[in-house]
């Protein structure tokens, strides 16, 4: 009887081991006060593709609640739909005139990088799992800075049919610079911005809400932007 | 019963869920005869106080904040899940008390509390009759012609104060309508303006948050006066929107501010723009690019 629970104790364990073993999750790597005595190397600034808009219904909710809450939010849906993200597109820009600037040669990529499409390598504390050293020889680069947004819109949050939270404008994602050669990362920054409408959120047009998604997206900005402040 | 329950839970859920909006602001429009009407029969220009409390403070809810309750809605949910009416029941009752629901509700409790220096500094004067003459001063100064005959425009304004959300400075909203003499409307809007900072001793130093008369009266009168600027401006039609509907940053007294909005043209010491909800708005204080080229070109 001992033995049976020492086995099944030990089984658990080996369980919980391999379900909690497989996520790495890459820490924030800080820009070293050094990156900017080098200014040789060529770097390229790129954007990821930007998801479009999109209002997330979360929480607990079945089949039919989800359907109800659907509806009932569909003007919404669509409101969150027509946000803009233009802010973001202007992301490399900004962040090419700061390094040029600082006297680094700067080459704007035109294609959106696109990581989910990059060959995945082997996880390693400090390195980007994502293989993109072909990107050297094809822009000529010897680091690229990467702006990836994955979430964008809004959520809500549902218990059934009752809603639990206002909508609320989020937008998240990681900012990255790293080498081309070898993937290591020399900056690593995940954003998330949760930005509630200041004001009445239903109002017509949802303005106050809408405004609220710029401010995230500028939040967004602002965190990526902040470690090239001029 | 079970059917009368969810009947219930489903009428809850869109009172809920944001069916009734929330009341605009008046619409913003001008009507291609207003200046000519203005010119030919001059207007008179009545105040009127709000029916609410004509000193408010501007809501602030951080995003830290918010995410923090989020989480404490989550949680809470997470734990009632699987229980059904019961859960639901309370799962509407304990939202609305504390976690995401409560948001709202504290940043008002906290805007209410903030009001009260500055509301009750003015409500020792007979705020109707000053901001009156104040508006009608403003009206004269900025071009707009006085009314005297029987036929006249009427130029009805319904002030606001609502303290920003540093709660150093103030923007004056003024919900303004100009009509003929039928009560046809010939302009509406609803402008706000940013006053200059309340503080004593400026940015550098830490003041004590008392409130001074002086400078309250000084604050007031700018924001009157460039109120009176911009619908003389919008009624001539001079103040049409510049380029699309942008991002628009700039620093209040200290407070990054973000806002969504199109440029308005004639800018005179003022960041004009229309903004997301249909108010025109103009705050004391230059774009950010702009002012960042203005400094760096002002270095030595």
């Amino acid at each position: 009887m001992r033995y049976r629970a020492s086995r099944f104790l030990f089984l658990l364990i080996l369980a919980l081991a391999a379900l909690t073993g497989c996520a790495h999750t890459q820490k924030p790597v800080g820009l070293d006060p050094q990156f900017w005595a080098d200014t040789k190397p060529v770097i390229g600034v790129a954007m990821g593709p930007l998801p479009p808009p999109r209002l997330a219904l979360t929480g607990n909710q079945g089949l039919i609640d989800l359907a109800i809450n659907t509806a009932v939010n569909n003007t919404l849906s669509t409101a969150v739909a027509g946000w803009g993200t233009d802010d973001f597109k202007a992301l490399p820009e900004d962040l090419a005139a700061r390094l040029e600037a600082k006297g680094f040669k700067v080459k704007r990529i035109p294609e959106q990088i696109d990581l989910s499409k990059y060959k995945q390598t082997s996880w390693r504390e400090g390195y980007l799992d994502r293989d993109l050293s072909a990107l050297k020889a094809q822009y000529g680069i010897d680091r690229l800075l990467l702006v990836s947004v994955n979430a964008a819109g809004a959520y809500r949050s549902y218990y059934s049919v009752v809603p639990t939270s206002a909508p609320t404008p989020q937008v998240g994602g990681v900012g990255l610079l790293m080498d081309t050669a070898d993937n290591h990362l020399i900056w690593y920054k995940p954003f998330a911005v949760v930005q509630p409408a200041q004001g009445e959120w239903d109002q017509p047009g949802y303005a106050n809400l809408s405004n609220a998604w710029y401010q995230a997206v500028d939040g967004g900005r602002q965190q990526v932007l902040a470690p090239f402040a001029p | 019963m079970r059917a009368r329950a969810c009947l219930a839970g489903l009428g809850l859920a869109a009172a809920l869920a944001g069916c009734a909006q929330a009341p605009a602001g008046p619409a913003h429009f001008t009507d291609a005869h207003a200046q000519a009407y203005v010119s030919q029969h001059g207007a008179r220009v009545e105040v009127q106080l709000p029916k609410g409390p004509l000193v408010s403070a501007a809501l602030v809810i951080d995003s830290a904040t918010a995410t923090a309750a989020q989480q404490t809605t989550d949680q809470m949910t997470a734990n009632m899940s699987g229980n059904g009416l019961l859960g639901l029941a309370v799962t509407t009752a304990v939202s609305a008390h504390s976690g995401a629901g409560a948001l709202q509700r504290k940043a008002q409790a906290a805007a209410d509390t903030d009001a009260k220096p500055l509301a009750s500094l003015l409500s020792g004067l007979p705020m109707d009759t000053q901001l009156a003459r104040r508006y009608q001063a403003a009206a004269l100064a900025a071009g707009v012609a006085p009314g005297e005959g029987a036929v006249v425009a009427r130029l009805a304004i319904t002030p606001r104060i609502i303290l920003s959300a540093d709660r150093a400075h103030f923007v004056l909203s003024s919900d303004v309508r100009l009509e003929d003499i039928a009560g046809g409307a010939l302009y509406s809007a609803r402008v706000q303006v940013g006053s200059p900072s309340l503080r004593r001793c400026g940015a550098d130093c830490i003041d004590d948050g008392q409130l001074e008369q002086s400078r309250v009266d000084a604050a007031l009168d700018a924001c009157v006066n460039e109120t009176l600027r911009l619908v003389a401006l919008e009624i001539s039609g001079a103040s049409a929107p510049v380029g699309p509907e942008r991002t628009l940053r700039y620093v209040l007294d200290g407070q990054r501010v973000v806002e969504r909005g199109r440029l308005l043209a004639g800018s005179e010491g003022y960041l004009r723009y229309l903004a997301l909800d249909g108010a025109v708005k103009a705050m004391p204080v230059a774009l950010e690019a702009q002012a960042m080229a203005t400094a760096t070109n002002g270095r030595p």
